[in-house]
């Protein structure tokens, strides 16, 4: 039997309508606008290729390390508890709180010669302002607590009794966690990955502080925006959104295709 | 030194704490741990095998103190009442996990967990996936998992309480068979009484973090050394004042009835007498010429199905009391509410209980 639809049900339905117009109207009409022979010159441009593969690579850097320190720590806020824990969590959550150019001020006065610490990277050659790895170090900031967010979720989800099992069974705690939660709680680190490359992806405000030069993709949609107009920046916009989102399709597949398996 | 030692263990943990348990265990005995949700049975479990290192008192097992050792190092097997397999490995890969350490190649791998499997009857199980199994297979497998490593000590933490009432007398019988048939030293944690008397050697009851009366089945269910662990153990308590003493038996007067008990007491002091429901006999015409010291006279007041018994509750004057009949003999004596009947009850069956707790 058909449910019976109310007012209320009606309101939702035109509240969501009025969502999904609002979220792809703009970006229907921005990938729409440029022509095939917009998208064909602006692709064969170098300088363009050049900076979505950097923004690829930087983003792409930055999930990985967060990947690599993020598990241990998300799997110890998944399992422990000890006091001030509440305020640690807090603390992960920050940089999704703060304005990003502020994010870019505080990474710079850090890593700038009044402070001791960037003098002492000076002095090793590590260089942040105006580097791939200053863009890196302000994407990690920036992504970081996405990643962690979603695999505590992911370990949360697996229960600690297997991993008792495990060790009951002669496994020491890293071989339950290497062959117990990690192939079980995978798919939220993946997820996190995903949305933490997402995250660093799109990063422009703080960015844009930290490095200008060498340029990643949304600096240069600005740059061209400024500079030429919309009619020049829509086409690398476009070019980012459709490699991004190739990206993130086959990350999706592969998840799935391990799931099936 | 007995097999396992437990000396004085304490921890707390807030809302679970254990304050200074000891026991011994011998090799080979099977102890079943009873008490009520909270009592601490799951941490002493935790603390046997190691997840949870107690504030002071240590754990020995063959005769070496294991209190810092970790837990892959203890061989202690586990068993839980939610199974905790391994979702991403199939049953064969389960039960072989704990194997994969032990040097003896893949052919004698294969062979341990299929002879494994074919005693707990899940060999036709091996290529499934855990979520695909019905309760009692997932519990089968999780048993197959704990013995195929041959541990020193099995420890099993209510393992039957979540399956369906046939499926738990089904796997209680292979409990049984496997478990007890090959001599293995069980600690089994359980709220159901029938596991106790159906797998158990001795028997701990556990309050509050302590153990409050371990012994031989007989001697807790018997003579309960407090009020708790006889409302516990479903034992049923008259108080009354005992009126001769003399020739091995003590007479005792229970609201106008007098019953006799093996147990020695002073005259004309209160006492308290326990009794177990499952030793009443019940008679429809009155006996004669029987062994029993105690014939009382009885209405049903009630009748209280229980799967293949029956709980009747019987009233004689003041007195109320339960018996504990099978269906069969309910139907064959056709037994009714408000039925007159007779109960037997050994003086064997009657044990005096002191007033401040501890049996004589």
């Amino acid at each position: 039997m058909a449910r019976k639809k109310d007012l209320f049900f009606w309101l939702t339905l035109c509240c969501g309508w009025v969502i999904l117009a609002f979220l792809l109207l703009p970006l229907i009409e921005m990938v729409f606008a440029p022509s095939v022979q917009d998208m064909r010159v602006t692709i064969e441009d170098p300088a363009v290729r050049r900076t979505i593969g950097l923004s690829i690579y930087t983003s792409g850097l930055a999930a990985l390390i967060s990947f690599a320190l993020g598990t241990p720590f998300a799997y110890l806020l998944a399992r422990r508890n000890f006091p001030g824990k509440r305020l640690v969590e807090s603390v992960v959550d920050l940089p999704i709180m703060i304005p990003h150019p502020v994010v870019g001020i505080a990474i710079l006065s850090l890593a700038g010669r009044n402070h001791w610490l960037g003098e002492f990277l000076q002095s090793l050659g590590v260089r942040i302002m105006g580097s791939v790895t200053g863009i890196v170090t302000v994407l990690v900031f920036v992504g970081l607590p996405f990643f962690v967010n979603s695999a505590k979720t992911g370990f949360e989800a697996v229960p600690e009794r297997l991993e008792k099992a495990a060790r009951t069974l002669g496994a020491s705690s890293w071989g339950a966690f290497v062959r117990v939660t990690f192939p079980l709680a995978w798919r939220g680190m993946l997820v996190g990955f995903i949305m933490c490359m997402a995250r660093a992806i799109s990063e422009f405000g703080a960015v844009v502080i930290v490095a200008y030069h060498p340029m990643v993709a949304p600096v240069m949609i600005y740059e061209r925006f400024t500079a030429f107009g919309l009619k020049y920046s829509q086409p690398i916009a476009v070019w980012l959104i459709l490699v991004s989102l190739s990206l993130f399709l086959l990350l999706r597949l592969v998840s799935r295709g391990r799931r099936a398996s | 030194m007995s097999f396992l030692r437990l000396s004085g263990l304490r921890i707390d943990l807030g809302e679970f704490s254990l304050n200074g348990v000891s026991l011994d265990l011998e090799k080979g005995e099977y102890l079943g741990v009873i008490g009520p949700t909270g009592a601490g049975k799951t941490i002493l479990l935790e603390c046997i095998i190691g997840f949870y290192r107690p504030q002071s008192g240590r754990v020995w097992l063959e005769g070496t103190d294991i209190t810092d050792l970790a837990p892959e190092k203890r061989r202690i097997g586990i068993v839980y009442q939610d199974y905790a397999l391994l979702p991403h490995l199939n049953v064969f890969k389960n039960i072989a996990y704990g194997l994969r350490k032990a040097k003896i190649g893949r052919e004698a791998l294969e062979a341990k967990v299929r002879a494994m499997a074919e005693v707990l009857g899940i060999d036709r199980l091996l290529h499934r996936s855990p979520e695909t199994l019905s309760g009692g297979e997932q519990q089968r497998t999780a048993l197959a998992r704990a013995l195929v490593v041959e541990p020193r000590l099995l420890l099993m933490d209510e393992p039957l309480s979540a399956l369906d009432a046939q499926t738990r007398a089904e796997t209680r019988g292979l409990l049984r068979e496997v478990v007890r048939g090959r001599g293995a030293t069980v600690i089994h944690i359980t709220h159901d009484l029938d596991d106790v008397w159906a797998l158990a050697d001795r028997v701990a009851v556990m309050r509050g973090g302590e153990v409050i009366q371990h012994g031989g089945l007989d001697q807790v269910f018997s003579r309960p050394a407090s009020r708790f662990v006889a409302d516990f153990v479903d034992t049923v308590f008259f108080e009354g004042t005992v009126q001769s003493c003399g020739q091995g038996l003590s007479a005792v007067s229970v609201n106008g009835l007098t019953l006799e008990t093996l147990d020695q007491a002073v005259v004309g002091s209160r006492v308290r007498l326990a009794l177990r429901p499952e030793t009443v006999v019940v008679s429809r015409a009155r006996p004669a010429g029987v062994s029993a010291r105690n014939l009382i006279a009885a209405r049903v007041e009630d009748i209280v199905p229980n799967g293949k018994t029956s709980q009747l509750i019987l009233r004689s004057g003041e007195t109320r009391f339960p018996a504990l009949v099978t269906q069969g003999s309910l139907e064959d004596m056709e037994i009714q509410k408000d039925a007159e009947v007779f109960a037997l009850v050994k003086a064997g069956c009657l044990r005096i209980v002191r007033e401040n707790g501890l049996s004589r």
